[in-house]
């Protein structure tokens, strides 16, 4: 009997941090959402970026972690994959093609470069169906007649 | 039949200073949208009244701005509205494309950066418009557009109008830079710079 006792406090007492700890495993609460959003914004350190999403994957939030990892990736890749994400950013914006844009803003999303994707997207709703070629340096010329 | 003509003409006088009633406002409000300057004028017109005091002009101006808020411009329209800017770039009539900035900048502003940016060399354009040159909004948006966005609020109506043009114009000439290949990305987006890798 006097075993008994201590043994149902501590299980009662481990089921209750069983309890919180999973009520909390996996959730994304305002506060986590809030660093989330603020990591995508604003951190640019590529060890940090990497340091948080191994915390939100300890707590059970991979979609967030994968994300924050893209982000890392981001700055990590090579010289010559970051000059043709460049080159491929600057051809989007000198298209006149609303949906080929969207495509590659589509591609950016992908990769986690939810700037680029941004602009890109907004570079195409303001995109006039219809538009003739672009010429050199990125002015079009009025059609031949 | 002289009190039926006393009571049309204390009808016909009491009409003249009303207030413009809904309907007018309304009016006011579209024809303001499709770059009507004389609407434009009236509204500024009323706004400097409320704000001196006129309880008439107060309550005319809630009506349009009830109404302006209620009700998006038409984007039908502004996809017509800015081929109609690109023709007048295209044909470098100054006028037409002036007029026709304004109205697709008011109506929507991106639409007028983008068609502007591929239609015409903005940095030209914006020296033959001198009402940009003046507000120096082409210049300031050019070096720091969070900055000016932040300005733009204080300013009054009239200088407002002509700020948008400037903001529309520098936002143009940011997209023309960046597309050059030895342009940072940076001169267009920061966010988007740091994600290329510059």
């Amino acid at each position: 009997m006097g075993i008994v006792l201590p043994l149902i406090v501590t299980s009662v007492g481990g089921l209750a941090w069983w309890r919180v700890k999973k009520q909390k495993y996996g959730k994304m609460t305002p506060d986590r959402k809030k660093l989330f959003e603020e990591a995508l914004k604003t951190m640019k350190d590529p060890v940090k970026l990497r340091s948080l999403a191994d915390t939100y994957e300890k707590y059970g939030l991979k979609a967030e972690a994968k994300e924050l990892r893209k982000r890392a990736a981001l700055r990590e890749a090579p010289a010559a994959v970051k000059e043709k994400r460049t080159e491929v950013f600057k051809k989007a914006l000198d298209s006149t093609d609303p949906h080929k844009v969207s495509k590659v803003a589509d591609a950016y999303h992908k990769i986690g470069a939810y700037g680029a994707a941004d602009k890109l997207r907004k570079y195409a709703s303001g995109l006039v169906p219809g538009t003739p070629i672009v010429g050199s340096g990125g002015v079009q010329h009025p059609p031949k007649t | 039949m002289g009190l039926k003509l006393f009571s049309w003409f204390r009808k016909v006088f009491a009409s003249f200073g009303e207030e413009p009633t809904y309907t007018e406002c309304m009016q006011l409000v579209e024809r303001s949208r499709q770059g009507d300057q004389v609407a434009t004028a009236t509204i500024s017109m009323v706004r400097k009244n409320a704000e001196a005091g006129s309880e008439k002009a107060r309550r005319s101006l809630e009506e349009i701005k009830r109404y302006a808020r209620s009700t998006s411009p038409n984007s039908v329209n502004a996809g017509a509205e800015a081929m109609e800017l690109r023709n007048a770039c295209f044909g470098e009539d100054i006028d037409k494309t002036g007029m026709q900035l304004s109205k697709v900048a008011l109506s929507d502003p991106n639409v007028a950066m983008v068609t502007l940016a591929n239609s015409c060399n903005v940095k030209e354009l914006a020296g033959k418009i001198n009402q940009c040159i003046q507000s120096g909004a082409f210049q300031r948006t050019f070096k720091t557009p969070g900055l000016f966005l932040e300005l733009i609020k204080k300013a009054d109506h009239d200088t407002q109008h002509a700020l948008l043009l400037g903001y529309v114009m520098g936002m143009a000439h940011r997209l023309q830079a960046v597309r050059h290949p030895k342009t940072p990305v940076a001169v267009f987006s920061c966010e988007a710079a740091w994600e290329l890798g510059q």
